[in-house]
């Protein structure tokens, strides 16, 4: 499997900084990289600069959540497969195929797998 | 003072032109020293609703005796409800020399057992000796005292006695009698107490559920990092054994964490539609297993017992423990009963032959209760008390969570939980559930809860040809409001949206918003609840339906019964189709219904 995947650029939206440390540390041990960004006003203007292939984000954070970041993401690009971490059963509502729902608390394990099996069904991942 | 004469300087206290000065009346009328608030409000229950101003602290004669029983006072004195007696400390061990009648009704004792008695008769075990020490000692410098006292009846009953006792001195200072009066207080004490309690829990419940939200925090990312580590320990065996050891401590710290949630009601419950009996008949075995060889289960089920709404994985937690409890208190064995029935509680308990429902603390309406009865050796009322604090606990090894974890679900599933229990007579638990209201009027579609009609159109066709309808949707949390708002236009509703209560109102007045429906959340930032915004918008649109959401179920609810009358209460975090049925009532108020019919208010808290 670990063989098939491609390595990709991934924005890291958390703003529990040894949340966002850990999820980077696992991200990146699969041979990820990953901008973070500890809220969704930041993730955009990383966004901006250097554009993601795909974007892990908490719902709740200050300033801008993961909700508002997504659609802002998805108006630029459409296609973006995101990967949102969510507190409670039903918050949010999966829209498109491209969204990954993961429910707290998410080990790092879970987090690589899912992320990998999104970049794999997309397909369309470029490698580094 | 030793001779037991009060000073001169007394005679500068007494109240000008109160018979002192003039010789004609010198020696006529009685006179005193007014109590200027003085006597410790805190420490004692006041008749007068506050600190004692100008009744008297000390009272001067000028005819001691008690023969004369013809002026009216005396009357007064016999009438009255507040009992009332004198002693004479000139006689040996301050004897009482008079009692009123009213102090006869209170204490059940005859004249003849009161008098010439000292009035530590009274006391009994549980009274408070360091509070009988303050009574001596302000007798001995003879001078006013008001203070709770725990005392006895005659037929042992105990009462919480709210004693004022003042000197009674003659024209010379010398000290005559004492008079003391006295007032059962013990109701207001008992819930004093239990409200005292609640407020413990409250805050140890606000405490808990903040302090376990963070650690869930750090918890998760220990694990993590562990996780991660794991992934890189390669063939060191002793480093993938650290890990495997702390890993485990991470998991066993989660579980703690949960079950404080659990305890503070902010355990995120997932309640589906459950019949008490199959619950109980279903988790049995395990059960049985649980409680071992030597505890003998026996189940008394109510047949045709309605079902209620309930987190399933959680009401089997809560029984096992209850029952875990069962199985401690009963060493050497016994028997344990799981048993249902039925409770219908009134409004007033006259009606119906229901019971009230001030005596469970719990709205009117119909519940399912489920009872645990043990043989154990019960626990004595100092430990009942304290049974569903956390960390409370007679167990070694105990966490002390148990019940404090049964008693957060039943109360966050709108139940009761009620403790029943005394040294050598066992322990009965009740949980008491809501049944689910529309239990009779349940179409098959209704037991596929999950299944909604999404589509606007069918969702329209259920108001046909009806104008769309505006539901005002107020709440601070974008996600939570997003989430309403896509739902309800989903629906086939017009929605506005507001992130605060002022936002609201200026919402209302900008244009011509005819809105059918307000739907807020009670806890909000800023100057404005839900409720306020609630009678704001009434004053603006009268009779207009409120659905009001809140996560806390209790006191702001419950204080606010009167203004809520004909505004709904829904539970958060709820579901989709709660919201859908629930709005979809609420409308029905104002289209069909008067909006102060009862028969649609649902109180919830």
């Amino acid at each position: 499997m670990r063989g098939s995947v491609s390595v990709a650029h991934i924005l890291l939206a958390e703003d529990e900084v040894l949340i966002a440390l850990m999820f980077q540390d696992a991200l990146e041990v699969e041979g990820h990289r990953v901008s973070v960004a500890h809220d969704g006003i930041e993730a955009l203007e990383v966004d901006e600069h250097d554009p993601a292939e795909v974007l892990v984000t908490d719902l709740a954070m200050p300033r801008m959540g993961g909700r508002e970041l997504l659609k802002r993401l998805r108006e630029r690009r459409p296609d973006l497969p995101a990967l949102v971490v969510s507190g409670y059963p039903g918050e949010f509502e999966i829209a498109t195929e491209m969204t990954v729902l993961l429910p707290k608390p998410v080990s790092p394990k879970v987090l690589t797998k899912r992320l990998n099996q999104l970049l794999e069904d997309r397909g369309t991942v470029k490698g580094f | 003072m030793t001779d037991g004469t009060k000073d001169a300087g007394k005679g500068g206290e007494r109240p000008p032109g109160a018979g002192m000065d003039g010789e004609a009346e010198a020696g006529s009328a009685a006179t005193g020293v007014p109590a200027r608030g003085e006597l410790d409000a805190r420490q004692s229950y006041s008749p007068m609703g506050g600190p004692g101003i100008r009744h008297w602290k000390e009272g001067y004669i000028s005819r001691p005796g008690l023969d004369d029983r013809s002026s009216v006072f005396f009357t007064a004195v016999e009438m009255t409800r507040m009992p009332m007696l004198v002693t004479d400390p000139n006689q040996p061990d301050n004897p009482i020399v008079f009692a009123n009648l009213a102090f006869l009704d209170l204490t059940q004792y005859p004249e003849n057992e009161v008098i010439g008695r000292n009035c530590r008769f009274l006391q009994g075990p549980q009274t408070d000796r360091g509070v009988v020490d303050e009574i001596r000692s302000a007798v001995r410098d003879q001078r006013a005292i008001a203070v709770d006292l725990l005392n006895y009846k005659r037929d042992g009953s105990p009462f919480w006695n709210a004693l004022f006792l003042g000197p009674i001195f003659d024209q010379t200072g010398k000290l005559l009698y004492f008079f003391a009066s006295q007032m059962d207080v013990t109701r207001r004490r008992t819930s004093e107490q239990a409200f005292r309690q609640a407020q413990k829990m409250e805050a140890i419940g606000q405490l808990t559920a903040g302090l376990a939200h963070d650690f869930n925090n750090l918890l998760q990312v220990i694990a993590g990092n562990l996780e991660i580590a794991a992934g890189r320990a390669g063939g060191d065996s002793l480093l993938r054994r650290s890990i495997e050891h702390a890993e485990r401590a991470a998991e066993q710290g989660a579980k703690l964490t949960q079950q404080l949630l659990t305890f503070a009601r902010k355990q995120r419950l997932d309640p589906r539609r459950v019949n008490l009996n199959s619950l109980v008949v279903d988790f049995s075995e395990m059960l049985v297993r649980t409680l071992g060889s030597k505890v003998d289960l026996r189940l008394d089920l109510k047949p045709g017992l309605p079902s209620c709404t309930l987190d399933t994985v959680h009401l089997e937690m809560a029984l096992l423990n209850v029952l875990i409890n069962a199985r401690d208190a009963m060493p050497k064995g016994g028997k344990a009963t799981v048993a249902t029935s039925t409770l219908s509680l009134n409004d007033n308990g006259g009606d119906g032959g229901g019971e009230k429902g001030g005596t469970h603390n719990l709205p009117p309406g119909h519940y399912a209760v489920l009872r645990i009865h043990d043989e154990g050796e019960g626990m004595p009322p100092e430990v009942l008390q304290r049974a569903t604090e956390p960390f409370f606990t007679t167990k070694t090894p105990g966490t002390g969570l148990g019940l404090a974890m049964v008693h957060g679900f039943v109360q966050q599933s709108h139940g009761r939980m009620e403790i029943e229990s005394a040294p050598g007579k066992g322990t009965t638990v009740r949980m008491i559930f809501p049944i689910d209201p529309d239990q009779r009027a349940a179409s098959p579609r209704r037991t596929a809860p999950e299944e909604i009609p999404v589509d606007p159109a069918v969702a329209a066709g259920r108001q046909p040809a009806e104008a769309i309808q505006t539901i005002l949707l107020v709440e601070d949390n974008d996600d939570v409001s997003h989430l309403a708002e896509n739902y309800l236009r989903s629906l086939g509703y017009r929605v506005l949206t507001a992130g605060s209560g002022e936002e609201a109102m200026e919402l209302l007045t900008g244009e011509d918003a005819a809105v059918d429906l307000l739907f807020t959340d009670l806890v909000m930032p800023g100057g404005m609840n839900g409720l306020v915004l609630a009678e704001r918008m009434r004053e603006r649109i009268p009779g207009i339906p409120v659905l009001l959401a809140t996560g806390y179920t209790d006191d702001l609810v419950l204080q606010n019964a009167n203004t809520m009358q004909s505004m709904d209460i829904m539970n958060k975090p709820y579901r989709r189709i709660e919201l859908a049925e629930r709005v979809r009532a609420a409308l029905a108020k104002s289209t069909g219904r008067k909006p102060n019919d009862p028969a649609y208010f649902r109180h919830e808290g």
